[in-house]
């Protein structure tokens, strides 16, 4: 059973292991994670040092103060400082005599003899920039020194700003990074939150642990005590600007997370879990007295300041970390107060801008918005004097339009020399000009000088800083977009009024054209309908004639028949009273009977060859002759010629009582009769079809589309085109298509044309083949010949309108052309290819037929 | 039950060893480096930035190659190469077996192809953008293939700088491509090179190079560079700062003191084969006068300039050469910074200004002028104290050059940077007579020294070093006679890289060759 358990056990301990390892591994990667994030937190707060100590070193006050009355330098430092951050502020003159020092709220002042010379100050005074970290005594510090420059590029003094990295910074990077801090010298702690928790270790004893953990497998600190802290550490190495190592920073990561892990292993998650909420129970019942009272007054206080009560006092001064707290909220209310001076400086110098933008946009009185330009510009860059100055066109003299602080209250005053002579140059450069107390900025729009703007500052300002001439360029760029609106809108005014009259003149004129062009265009329509007309009357003329040749056939054959019809008639009756006369009359019946049964095989007997003739008739003579028939040779010729030697038996019968001769002569002219009246029925169905297929071609209603098998159209054509069909052999491919929306007579148009082409391409030999197919909603019609084909240099052209090569009239053709805009109008296309021995005209109809606007507007235009 | 439990953890002990062993040797492969502004082109000799320079250089290879660290001439793509007496005459053979990226041999072809397309205008290949380099290549009257691994080149005279005129990057050779069909767009604007690195890909704002794993010399250690143009100076130190970025260009002198203090960042410095230059036009009245010249290189405080202006990162300058470049001298007349010596020089020639005198000076900072407008308005102050009125005229980079090439100024700042560290490319460049025609003077202030001129061009010609040195020895001693310029500055070079990074050196133009990099 015990043996059972071991796999278990050893599972349940590996499992235990990686997640503790693991769970240390992360957070060693954590800490040395957060060590860089405090790097560069500190690298941050060094930037921040450097360039608040540079504005101070910029502050005009300052410079002036240096040079003037040092006495005074202490209470400017005293007040600058409370608005840095936390820092020893020290103020050295040119010879690197220190002058003033001030302590910034919060920072500790490191020992006095620490501050004075350094490298630092050397290197300002010797017009450097400097900042570095450094071991100073038994601190390290950030240092910046930045030298006091006046306008005439002398030095006047050192500013230097010292921040130790102490106690209150470590504090500052444990809100920020959520983990310990320590600031460690070379061998000596000088800033740390790790003993903040009322820990005994002394300082010392905490480097030492520090080291000992940094140099071990994995980085542990232990602080020893009852609340047994832990940490995983990590720490980077700090360097001076010179690359010294003075120190590093080292963060701690609380190893709580990994110590309830082992404990969460080891009990019962439920219980600590009890245990956690009845210890947080009774703590907060116990210290919430305490804290409320001072806590509820921070509150106060905070309300106060939100609703914008800034002078709200916060008397809370208990040694705690809410006195703590409300002392840091004091500095930042202070810190905020100066801040927000800033914000409200930089905020009117943007609204000024927004302002003079917009009343720019908005006025097109001209001078108004110079006025406006200067006025604004010299109160943002605070010069006494400014003017703006436009070029005259015509001789390119200066003249004063706007200017602020020139006097001249009654007339326009009078500008100094130097003025105009500087004005001149920046618009001569096109650039900024500079010259001691006066700065110019010329007008330009799109390359095109307009004029310049002069500023002259007062003596005692900083000379124009290169953002003060990027500021005065942006309004100069203003003015002179103001300058040319307002000459826009001058030339835009006149050019539309000349613009109106120019539009009216060209109206009238254009509705002159206009009514010429339409009368040109109803003759040209009127021609082209003409056109049309003497082409379809042509294209008819020699249908007609087809159509007459074509009937002219059956009427010759009815003719014919007719002619002779009464004779043989005659005869027939003549000799049936003979033959009456011998037979009986049961006889008689049975022959008439006989007879009129045998007249519709009679009447479709075809004309035979003579050698079958012959054949058959010597064989039916030898069977009459072998029953006594006499003048058997002559008989059975004249049977077997009508196609009646099935009758001969009933020859034979009859013979005993009458003349054989009568007989065979009956049926022969019976014969006759049966033939003739069928070529008069064909004759006539085929007149009767011809006249159908002339009225289905032209068909009664020209403007009704008509759903139709497009085989229809193409086999009346067809019929019509019978005559011009000799020696031509049709072969069909229809396949089952789908019925077509058409203009039935101007489709069979088209294929009367095609076909005709196709004819008169073959001359008489040939074969047209004709196919029909589906093609997605498209039914498509091919149209074949084997004919010589058309020459490659005609191909291009032949559906060029009237284009021919046919002399006029001849053949039923409209034009290739027309037959295109007729497949057109119908929505569909029609293409041809030709090689010689092959030539195809392809047309696709779209099954839905025309659109229904497209159709009439071409049947307007046709 | 104890034995197993200590074997549990001395496997896991293992396993947690193996995985941060193998965390920790694997090799980091790639190099982030961060530019101002994006490649112009991946064709050499479309380029005029230090930042499509330093790109392009490591793809293509010119015939010559000039040593970083000693600034002598080495061969490059030529192994050797020799000059008739005639001095105009030069036979380069070239190294055998080198492939270009796509594994086609390197021969003569190829060189002949890259000269011909940029000095010939007419060359179906020539692009408009190459305008900027024909100087290079103009003095060459022929050029032929005398073997697959030989050539020779004619130049119109004897030309001492013809050598490190074939180092400039811009003739890094290119596979030749078939003349008679029209060359493609990819062809034209990515060619094929035999660089220790090759192209990976390439877009606007970043180009990947890869380790060419082919290249005939010692090959790259690190397999992979990322340029990446990151405009706002901002940006490329906080990547700096979090370690995104390996090495940062352009830092702005407010940032080099936090990369000092940063433990894992150094400054690569380097010196600049660079001048700063305060012209004086001496066309134009009052500085057709030497006396006033001179007055004013009196009055000039540089001392105070290298401070302010360059915060200290410069050196006072006294003539036209960098001390770097071979032929440089500090045995030439030197101007103290002497107010009153200048007023009483004025004095005696008896200047009066009528009006103010004209200082053109560029907005943009330049490598070789962190803070030009300060540096104006500095000498402003300089020269008003001395009684001469200064209006300061403030222009862009690009219309400052056009304006003082036209010669519209009275006085100028401007700089050079060296393309190849001879001292020609200096002198001769700003201060003959030849480079000094209105409308693309290079030569700003005009200067026209029939002596001067003599000197230059005859040690233009001669190819003994020694000779050469000796003419320009007495040139630069004529110059400073003359003093046309106020030297001012040679400034430093500074990058910033990660400390762990190594074998990086940053030549004279700025350019550093990451072939060399190691972890």
């Amino acid at each position: 059973m015990a043996t059972a358990l071991v796999p278990l056990v050893i599972a349940a301990a590996v499992a235990h292991e990686v997640t503790l390892t693991r769970l240390e591994l992360s957070l060693e990667i954590r800490a040395r994670k957060n060590a860089q994030i405090a790097l560069n937190l500190l690298l941050q707060h060094v930037q921040r040092v450097r360039d608040e100590v540079e504005a101070f070193a910029r502050a005009p006050d300052l410079i002036e103060l240096l040079t003037l009355q040092p006495s005074l330098v202490p209470a400017l430092v005293r007040e600058r400082a409370r608005v840095m951050t936390p820092a020893v502020v020290e103020v050295a003159d040119r010879r690197g005599k220190t002058v003033a020092r001030a302590n910034a709220p919060g920072a500790n002042a490191p020992p006095e003899k620490t501050f004075h010379g350094g490298l630092a100050l050397l290197k300002a005074l010797n017009f450097e920039r400097y900042i570095t970290l450094a071991q100073v005594g038994k601190d390290v510090v950030i240092r910046a020194a930045v030298p006091v420059v006046d306008n005439e590029f002398s030095l006047r003094g050192v500013v230097i700003s010292t921040v130790a990295l102490d106690d209150d910074l470590a504090g500052y990077f444990k809100g920020v990074l959520r983990a310990e801090v320590a600031f460690v010298a070379n061998n000596r702690m000088v800033g740390t939150t790790f003993l903040q928790r009322g820990r005994t270790m002394g300082r010392a004893e905490l480097l030492t642990q520090i080291t000992k953990a940094l140099g071990a497998d994995h980085p542990v600190l232990s602080l020893g005590g009852d609340d047994d802290g832990e940490f995983v550490v990590a720490a980077i190495p700090l360097q001076s600007a010179a690359g010294e190592r003075v120190g590093s920073i080292v963060v701690g990561l609380d190893r709580d997370e990994f110590i309830t892990a082992r404990r969460g292993a080891q009990r019962a998650l439920l219980f600590a879990f009890i245990v956690a909420l009845f210890v947080a129970l009774a703590g907060a019942t116990m210290f919430g007295g305490h804290i409320t009272v001072p806590l509820s007054r921070l509150h106060r206080g905070i309300l106060a300041m939100a609703k914008g009560d800034r002078s709200h006092p916060l008397d809370i001064d208990t040694a705690d970390e809410i006195g703590e707290l409300a002392r840091s909220f004091h500095d930042m209310r202070l810190a905020l107060d100066e801040h927000e001076r800033r914000l409200a400086d930089r905020i009117s110098e943007l609204s000024t801008l927004h302002h003079v933008g917009r009343t720019l946009g908005s006025v097109l009185e001209l001078d108004a918005v110079l006025r406006i330009v200067v006025t604004e510009l010299s109160k943002v860059l605070r010069v006494e004097r400014c003017a703006l100055l436009t070029l005259r066109e015509k001789d390119g003299e200066l003249l004063l339009r706007a200017h602020a602080g020139l006097g001249g209250e009654e007339g326009p005053p009078a500008l100094p020399p130097t003025w105009l002579a500087l004005a001149a140059a920046a618009i001569a450069e096109h650039g900024i000009c500079v010259d001691g107390r006066h700065l110019a900025v010329q007008l330009e729009t799109r390359d095109k000088a307009l004029g310049a703007l002069v500023l002259a500052r007062a003596a005692d300002l900083p000379e124009f800083s290169e953002a003060a001439m990027h500021l005065a360029e942006t309004f100069a760029g203003q003015a002179a977009a103001a300058i040319e609106n307002a000459g826009l809108y001058q030339a835009v005014r006149r050019f539309s009024e000349g613009l109106e009259r120019e539009v009216e003149k060209r109206t009238a004129e254009l509705r002159l054209a206009n009514v010429e062009l339409e009368r040109t265009l109803s003759e040209l329509k009127e021609t082209q309908t003409q056109l049309i007309l003497s082409e379809r009357l042509a294209g008819l003329g020699s249908l007609v004639a087809g159509v007459a040749h074509e009937v002219n056939t059956p009427s010759g054959a009815i003719q014919g028949s007719v002619q002779i019809l009464p004779e043989t008639l005659n005869r027939t009756l003549v000799l049936g009273a003979r033959l009456a006369e011998q037979l009986s009359a049961d006889e008689m019946r049975r022959m008439l009977a006989t007879l009129s049964e045998a007249r519709p095989r009679l009447a479709k007997h075809g004309v035979r060859p003579p050698a079958e003739v012959r054949r058959q008739a010597a064989r039916l003579q030898r069977d009459l002759s072998a029953l006594g028939i006499k003048s058997a040779k002559r008989l059975a010729q004249k049977l077997v010629a009508c196609g009646a030697e099935y009758l001969a038996p009933f020859v034979v019968e009859l013979a005993d009582r009458s003349d054989p001769n009568d007989v065979v002569a009956l049926i022969e002219n019976l014969a006759f009769l049966s033939r003739g009246i069928g070529a008069i029925e064909t004759a006539n169905k085929r007149i009767i079809r011809l006249v159908k297929a002339l009225r289905a071609y032209s068909h009664a209603d020209p403007d009704a589309l008509v759903e139709v098998e497009v085989t229809d159209g193409i086999e009346t054509t067809l019929t019509i085109l019978h005559t011009q069909l000799r020696g031509v052999s049709l072969v069909r491919k229809y396949r089952e298509v789908p019925k077509i929306l058409v203009y039935v007579d101007e489709l069979n148009q088209v294929w009367t044309n095609l076909l005709h082409n196709a004819i008169q391409a073959l001359e008489g030999e040939g074969t047209i083949t004709i196919e029909t197919f589906v093609d997605g909603d498209e039914v498509g019609v091919n149209i074949t010949d084997n004919g010589p084909g058309i020459p490659s240099d005609v191909l291009p052209r032949i559906f060029e309108p009237h284009f021919s090569t046919k002399p006029r009239g001849e053949g039923t053709g409209l034009g290739l052309g027309i037959a295109r805009k007729i497949v057109e109008k119908h929505g569909g296309m029609i293409a041809v290819e030709s090689r010689p021995g092959h030539t195809s005209f392809t047309v696709h109809l779209t099954v839905a037929g025309p659109r229904r606007d497209e159709a009439t507007s071409e049947r307007e235009r046709v | 039950m104890v034995c197993s439990s200590s074997l549990v953890r001395l496997s896991l002990t293992l396993l947690l060893l193996t995985g941060c062993e193998r965390k920790a040797s694997q090799p980091r492969r790639a190099l982030v480096i961060a530019q101002p502004r994006a490649v112009e082109s991946l064709d050499p000799p479309r380029n005029t930035t230090a930042e499509g320079a330093q790109v392009v250089s490591l793809l293509y290879e010119p015939l010559i190659r000039i040593d970083g660290a000693s600034g002598r001439v080495m061969p490059g793509l030529a192994a050797r190469w020799s000059v008739a007496p005639d001095g105009r005459t030069w036979t380069f053979h070239l190294r055998r077996g080198v492939r270009f990226h796509d594994g086609s041999p390197f021969d003569a072809k190829a060189v002949v192809y890259t000269i011909d397309r940029l000095r010939n205008s007419r060359h179906p290949h020539y692009h408009q953008g190459y305008a900027a380099w024909q100087n290079i290549v103009r003095n060459i009257t022929a050029i032929e293939e005398t073997g697959r691994f030989t050539l020779r080149l004619v130049t119109k005279r004897p030309f001492a700088p013809f050598l490190r005129n074939l180092a400039i990057f811009p003739l890094g050779i290119v596979k030749a491509q078939p003349l008679d069909r029209a060359i493609s767009k990819t062809v034209a604007l990515t060619p094929v090179g035999t660089g220790p690195y090759r192209i990976s890909s390439h877009q606007r704002d970043e180009v990947i190079l890869t380790r060419n794993p082919h290249y005939w010399g010692p090959k790259a250690n690190v397999e992979r560079l990322v340029f990446r143009a990151i405009k706002e100076r901002r940006q490329r130190m906080l990547g700096l700062q979090s370690g995104t970025l390996d090495v940062a260009f352009g830092l702005a002198p407010a940032d080099r003191p936090i990369v000092q203090l940063h433990p894992e960042l150094r400054l690569q410095r380097g010196r600049g084969d660079n001048v700063a230059y305060l012209a004086m036009n001496t066309r134009r009245a009052p500085f057709d006068d030497v006396r006033v010249r001179r007055a004013i290189n009196h009055a000039v405080d540089k001392g105070l300039i290298v401070k302010l202006g360059f915060q200290g990162l410069a050196t006072v300058a006294h003539g036209a050469l960098p001390p770097s470049v071979w032929a440089y001298t500090s045995k030439i007349k030197r101007y103290s910074y002497d107010p009153a010596r200048a007023r009483r020089l004025l004095g005696s020639v008896g200047y009066d200004p009528e009006r103010p005198l004209r200082l053109y000076v560029m907005s943009t900072p330049r490598p070789y002028f962190p803070s030009p407008v300060l540096v104006a308005r500095i000498i402003a102050r300089n020269l008003a104290r001395v009684g001469i009125p200064i209006t300061l005229v403030v222009k862009s980079h690009a219309e400052h050059l056009a304006a003082v090439g036209r010669g519209e100024h009275d006085l100028c700042l401007l700089g050079w940077v060296g393309d190849n560290g001879d001292p020609d490319n200096f002198l001769y460049m700003l201060l003959d007579r030849d480079n000094a025609r209105i409308g693309s003077a290079q030569n700003v202030a005009f200067f026209d020294h029939s002596k001067v001129h003599e000197l230059l061009i005859a040690a233009r010609q001669e190819l003994n070093r020694a000779q050469r040195k000796e003419l320009y020895l007495r040139a630069q001693q004529l110059i400073a006679e003359e003093a046309p310029w106020v030297p001012l500055a040679h400034s430093e070079y500074d990058v910033g890289v990660r400390h762990d990074i190594r074998g990086l050196s940053l030549s004279a133009n700025g350019i550093i060759d990451f072939a060399r990099a190691r972890f």
